[in-house]
């Protein structure tokens, strides 16, 4: 980091505080800027062209990845099928595709469309590491190795926040937040470039931007009798609100609570008519959770413009992966869910004419055991994740298969549970990189990246040129 | 005193005086006689709690005795009221599903000692029993959220919900998980269970908790089998692990004060992954009482989810387990054996005590307890003063007579927690005498939306994403929170989305249903506050704030605050209209705000 360059951050932070403060007086005129969410200010990234979107869909539980995406050469399928046991897709179930060194999981037939499209990627054996380790280092160097490893909460928060290195209290930020820290300025307004479509999540906090969670379904909606822009309201109960609103409390949690109260009502306020105005984007089955939560991500892409919005990062949740037990119908309905969910997303981001310009991956709190444990499989580490879209050059595998044996180089111990061989940061940082991250603020946004090799500077081709 | 948070006696005697229209299903506990003045709480946490050998009587603030009937006892000094007023409301915010004027005068009546003890003696009733009753079924969750309300809104046993509440927070089951989504009798039957393990030992809910085939299911202990190396299979560990890492120990060794130990400026691990291997082969051999199918499906007839879970001895793994502690539990033992050595081992271990208990404590009393606090409940927890180990009763007792509690508002600058949506909405029902509309008998006919309330409240009795519960009790968001070293769970449902529907349906609760004498809106479609007394009350402004601050922030309200609504009130008309109006203008503003919003 250069000096000019901290000192431009500081500067920025400064304003940051002095728009927190000064925001109460502006809700009793009645034009609110949401609390601490995004302020544009001039530097480095102002000046991106086009627009760019990267949605992350976090898959909550620990995703069975082994079994969405097999290896399909002969041994390599044959040393899987062994290691699965019960677990093990028949080769003869799996899908084929135009690679021939991938086999696909039975329900993900539209992903293998547009893998064979060249529009999707796979990442193999992608996971949380503070450097590259081998099974020895593993046994024999406990401080080179996540803490809390196997642990859902402690996993998701330190993939999603990716500084491993750190323990997991200690850092505050997401990676996709501090990415948005930096990427905002190329957006203009007080919006963030954040947008959540599950709620909280780890991922998008930044330092400088703070996400808006927004209902997958509906979208952000005017409160009843709280907004004076409904018909429910009234504007003399609308101005004492203001009034009240402009109070500032002492308590730390009393601060949040109001801030969280206007930041939802300003939200409602910014982006519902940007969401009624958002084009038909055809029939969407609400049962499934991937495509709701994704087709309001479209439904917001769709009104970038009118939102001044260059770079956007999306978060989307899809849980019930932790399958411990009765685990093939279980993933059956999950790699449906995600099957129908991506491929419908990816049909609307065609019919928008933004399919070059959004990047879709996954993620997960790690994959799981190879072994099985009577009828499902346990927490594991490694695990192979998807990236997708038209910017992709996809068709093709990234990373390496690990090797699938129990009690073998890439086994912990002797249940199966994977060591990576690329690290969520390598991911992180080439995805970073195509939204148009320099290299040195890479490694800001990923700490511990530079414990490992340098291929994500040039995104390990996983971009079309 | 602060003038702006005083209680004129005035307005408190009104309200008691009050009587109910002819169409309200309840009994106004009426309590003025009993209505109690003996010591400042603020000099002795736990005084009050000894009613005066003769009933005393209130007091206008200028000296007049009150004109209202049923007064004819001698004066006491209005600032004794308000800070007894004070302490009970407190009291209830932290002990039941929100605070009703007619609690604060049992308070005050029994005091606060004396209000915790009788609390342990209210039965309550069963949720599975309700359900059976009441058309519920094993996929039909309407009968058991129905009781879930009736219970928080109206039931005696207030304590108890509260803490079956909180502890279904901590050893969380949820119909999210689809084969418990169509085992709806099991988790009535299960909130059962927490309810009357709420007062009892920690021991027996540990083993309750384990047994059941709910979390059986959830948690796949249930048909868990021992390893067999023909198929390349070995035990389960989800419950092995989540037993230690969110039932029990935690993740990190624990000082009784609730801070982690250290070694080398590192944390602890409580256990490793070989610890829960181990485990995890105790917990083998259970499934479904009542039938000999190991391998009963959920959804058939043999799953029986009203019963534990009974050893099946050919799937239990009877190796020798090498426990925490040193416990070591030898080959050839049962699966009831293993089983009781390994849930000793965890029950014994020192940092359960300051694990749960600060959980607990989150729950319901303040987001941020100090050491201090949880060593002192800890302490209980471990010895309750007669030699026994988690006695729960004893826990909770603790918990709400620690000075911290009744005094945190006072002497602690980040003292309180955030108010959990579902306990805003109860408290509006409680504090303005819910009533059904017409021919209705249960909550959820009255407001279908409460069927699916977790869509806008981001939580539901038994309905958590995971068993990490609706929130993470170390969330702390980015910001002020974070920045001082303090967490706030329940923010991490404070979403700008969950913000803006909780928001409307609570206001939409307040301003749509309500009955204020001749002025009434909806009641003959669904539930309504009854407001009728507050809106006479409103005939003069300052009575109803202070009514309000009362029974919805326990006297909290502070200055500016107050002058901003008395400025709307004193604009809106005197006459039936309006003085319902700023009834519900006062509600809604109020329970938007941030000092009530974090319950002190």
């Amino acid at each position: 980091m250069t000096k000019s360059y901290q000192s431009r951050r500081q500067f920025i932070k400064a304003g940051a505080y002095s728009a927190l403060f000064g925001s109460g007086a502006a809700a009793v005129n009645g034009k609110m800027s949401l609390i601490g969410s995004a302020l544009a200010a001039q530097g480095d990234y102002a000046s991106l062209p086009g627009y760019k979107a990267l949605v992350c869909v976090f898959l909550y539980g620990g995703s069975d990845s082994f079994n969405l995406f097999v290896p399909s050469e002969q041994g390599r399928y044959q040393q899987y099928n062994q290691a699965r046991g019960q677990l093990a897709l028949a080769q003869n179930s799996l899908l084929s595709s135009t690679s021939l060194s991938v086999l696909f999981n039975p329900n993900l037939a539209g992903l293998r469309d547009i893998y064979d499209a060249g529009d999707l990627a796979i990442v193999r054996n992608v996971g949380n590491l503070i450097q590259p380790v081998t099974r020895n280092e593993y046994q024999n160097h406990p401080e080179r190795i996540p803490t809390e490893l196997f642990a859902h909460n402690h996993q998701q928060e330190q993939v999603q926040k990716s500084w491993s290195s750190r323990p997991t209290g200690l850092v505050g930020a997401g990676w996709g937040g501090r990415m948005a820290d930096l990427l905002m300025e190329a957006n203009s307004g007080s919006l963030p470039p954040s947008y959540s479509m599950n709620n909280s999540n780890f991922f998008q906090p930044g330092n400088r931007s703070r996400p808006i969670a927004i209902n997958p379904l509906s979208g952000p909606r005017l409160m009843d009798y709280l907004d004076n822009n409904t018909n429910t309201s009234s504007d003399q109960r609308d101005a004492t609100l203001m009034q009240l609103l402009a109070l500032q409390p002492q308590n730390p949690i009393e601060q949040f609570a109001r801030a969280s109260f206007i930041n939802a009502r300003d939200s409602a306020r910014a982006l519902s008519s940007v969401i009624e105005a958002s084009p038909d984007l055809g029939p969407l089955n609400t049962n499934n959770r991937l495509a709701t939560q994704l087709r309001m991500v479209a439904r917001m892409i769709s009104g970038r413009e009118q939102l001044n919005m260059r770079r956007q990062i999306f978060f989307v949740g899809l849980g019930g992966w932790d399958t411990h037990d009765n685990q093939t119908p279980r993933l059956n309905a999950l790699s449906t869910e995600l099957n129908e969910g991506l491929a419908d997303f990816n049909r609307a981001l065609v019919e928008l004419g933004v399919q070059n310009q959004v990047t879709t991956f996954t993620t997960s709190d790690f994959g799981r055991s190879l072994t099985i444990n009577g009828d499902g499989s346990d927490h594991g580490w490694g695990g192979h994740y998807l990236v997708m879209g038209g910017a992709v050059n996809g068709g093709s595998l990234y990373g390496s298969w690990p090797e699938y044996a129990v009690g073998g180089s890439d086994d912990v111990g002797d249940k199966g549970r994977i060591i990576p061989s690329l690290s969520l940061n390598q991911y992180g940082a080439a995805l970073g990189s195509w939204m148009g991250l320099s290299n040195s603020d890479l490694l800001d946004v990923f700490p511990d990246l530079r414990n490992f090799d340098s291929g994500w500077q040039t995104q390990y081709g996983l971009f079309n040129a | 005193m602060n003038k702006d948070i005083q209680i004129t006696v005035t307005s408190i005697y009104d309200f008691l005086a009050r009587s109910r229209p002819a169409q309200t299903r309840k009994t106004l506990f009426v309590v003025i006689a009993l209505i109690t003045g003996c010591s400042d709480s603020s000099s002795n946490p736990i005084a009050g709690t000894n009613p005066p050998e003769t009933p005393e009587v209130i007091s206008t603030p200028d000296g007049n005795s009150p004109t209202a009937e049923n007064n004819s006892n001698p004066a006491i000094s209005p600032a004794t009221i308000e800070a007894e007023d004070i302490a009970a409301a407190r009291l209830l915010t932290q002990a039941t599903f929100g605070t009703t004027i007619e609690d604060i005068n049992r308070v005050k009546a029994l005091g606060i000692e004396q209000w915790i003890d009788d609390q342990f003696t209210q039965p309550g009733s069963s949720h599975l029993a309700y359900a059976l009753n009441n058309g519920g079924s094993s996929s039909n969750a309407e009968a058991r959220v129905n009781k879930w309300w009736l219970d928080a809104i109206d039931s005696e046993d207030q304590l108890r919900g509260r803490v079956a509440f909180a502890l279904s927070q901590i050893f969380v089951v949820s119909d999210v998980q689809q084969t418990l989504g169509n085992a709806q009798l099991g988790l009535a039957d299960y909130y059962d269970m927490l309810r009357d393990n709420a007062f009892g030992n920690y021991r027996d809910l540990l083993e309750d908790v384990t047994l059941s085939p709910v979390m059986g299911v959830y948690l796949s202990m249930l048909q868990n089998a021992r390893a067999n190396p023909a198929s390349n299979t070995r035990a389960d560990e989800n419950f092995a692990r989540e037993v230690m890492q969110l039932f029990s120990i935690g993740l990190h060794e624990l000082n009784l004060d609730g801070t982690p130990k250290l070694a080398n400026g590192r944390q602890i691990a409580t256990y490793t992954q070989d610890d829960i291997a181990e485990y995890a082969r105790v917990y083998t051999g259970w499934a479904y009482a009542n039938t000999d199918r190991w391998d009963a499906q959920p959804l058939s007839q043999y799953a029986d989810f009203l019963n534990p879970m009974v050893p099946y001895p050919q799937y239990h793994d009877t190796g020798e387990k090498r426990l925490l502690g040193g416990v070591v539990s030898p080959a050839g033992l049962t699966a009831e054996e293993d089983l009781r050595i390994a849930l000793d081992s965890l029950f014994n271990h020192p940092s359960v005590g300051p694990f749960f208990v600060k959980q607990l404590i989150q729950r319901l009393v303040t987001s941020n307890p100090t050491a201090g606090y949880v060593e002192r409940v800890a302490r209980i927890f471990n010895n309750n003063g007669e030699g026994v180990r988690g006695d729960l009763q004893a826990v909770v007792r603790a918990i709400l007579l620690d000075d911290e509690a009744r005094n945190g508002h006072s002497t602690n600058a980040n003292f309180g927690k955030l108010r959990e949506p579902l306990l805003r909405m109860t408290h509006l029902w409680r504090a303005f005498d819910a009533q059904f509309a017409d021919g209705r008998n249960n909550y959820t006919s009255n407001a279908p939306q409460l069927k699916n309330i977790a869509s806008s409240f981001g939580q539901s009795a038994l309905n958590a994403a995971s068993v990490f519960n609706f929130f993470h009790p170390d969330y702390a968001p980015l910001g002020a929170i974070r920045d001082a070293g303090l967490v706030a769970p329940e923010s991490e449902i404070y979403s700008e989305n969950y913000v803006l529907s909780t928001n409307t349906f609570i206001s939409t609760y307040i301003h749509k249903f309500y009955y204020a004498g001749t002025e009434a809106g909806g009641v003959q479609f669904l539930t309504y506050i009854n407001i009728e007394p507050q809106t006479r009350t409103a005939a003069n402004p300052e009575d109803l704030l202070d009514e309000l601050n009362l029974v919805l922030m326990s006297g909290q309200m502070p200055d500016d605050m107050r002058n901003i609504l008395m400025q709307h009130l004193d604009a809106l008309p005197n006459d039936i209209r309006g003085r319902a109006q700023r009834v519900k203008d006062s509600i809604s503003l109020i329970m938007t705000q941030p000092a009530y919003l974090v319950q002190k």
